[in-house]
């Protein structure tokens, strides 16, 4: 039977993936891909519980979180096609002008 | 049965192509890998009784957005990327947090609670309807439910000011890549 846990289990295992992405990619466009996992494991979370609990809130922020991933792809494009001009490469190295 | 083989075919669809999306050097084939992955999403969310989401889904996520990570890709010539110095360093937090998603995997499958699905026309009416205006089909009454328009609206008005922002952001022109021609042109 289908049960809560293996929702819950294959969206930490998803996040889990995400964040190593995030982790270990050096290129700001892959990073980015793996945050899209992330929010996509959130987002077998909500609608699992959503549907677990009988709850239509957990589907109103599925749409909230959907909504929010099409507006961060669209802000980093324009961030990485500024760092793009500036550095000729979208890559973590040459993003460290806050560290110095 | 159906929906939990379903469910493992979906799952191991899922983790496979999204450590593809993680791992392979070449971003346009890591992007197309993310789309594969999250249609199976979509197809989970199918699964798991709420087509409306699924549809979003397969829209947004399928459609939108892998198209402008390809998009991102082309635009700055970041085709091939490499991993860091230490991939094996950073990988031992992320190994014991999906050691114990795992275990949570397994340990859910001697439970016995199933899915209730909720009908398509009970999910559209719930999102859309404006606080205490919806009538009850059965009674002819009104109910007052969890009114979600303002709420859609709302995600609207985020997208408006996420896009006003990038076109801005796009606009601008690094200073670098500014300021090369005009000194050419003053030197001529």
């Amino acid at each position: 039977m289908l049960t809560l846990n293996h929702f819950l289990g294959l969206s930490t295992l998803l996040f889990a993936i995400g964040l190593f992405g995030v982790l270990s990619r050096r290129n700001l466009v892959a990073i980015l891909m793996s945050v899209e996992i992330m929010l996509n494991a959130a987002l077998i979370n909500f609608v699992a519980v959503a549907r677990f609990t009988d709850n239509v809130q957990g589907d109103l922020f599925t749409i909230f979180v959907i909504a929010i991933a099409a507006a961060e792809v669209g802000v980093g494009l324009a961030i990485f096609l500024n760092v793009f001009k500036q550095h000729n490469r979208v890559s973590l190295e040459v993003l460290r002008d806050l560290r110095e | 049965m159906t929906s939990l083989v379903a469910f493992y075919i979906l799952a191991g669809l899922i983790v496979f192509l999204a450590v593809l999306a993680v791992s392979v050097g070449n971003l346009v084939r890591a992007a197309l890998a993310l789309a594969f992955c999250f249609f199976a999403v979509a197809g989970l969310f199918w699964v798991l009784g709420s087509p409306f989401v699924a549809v979003l889904q397969l829209v947004v996520n399928v459609g939108a957005i892998p198209i402008v990570t390809i998009f991102i890709v082309m635009m700055t010539r970041s085709r091939h990327a490499r991993h860091q110095l230490y991939p094996l360093l950073f990988s031992i937090p992320v190994a014991l947090l999906s050691f114990f998603s795992l275990r949570g995997l397994f340990q859910g499958l001697d439970q016995t609670e199933g899915v209730k699905a909720i009908s398509t026309e009970h999910l559209g009416i719930e999102l859309l309807s404006i606080r205490g205006r919806s009538v009850e089909a059965s009674t002819g009454e009104f109910v007052v439910n969890a009114g979600t328009i303002v709420a859609f609206e709302v995600t609207a008005l985020v997208l408006l000011v996420a896009f006003v922002g990038a076109i801005i952001l796009a606009q601008r022109d690094g200073f670098e890549s500014q300021a090369q021609p005009e000194v050419e042109r003053v030197n001529a």
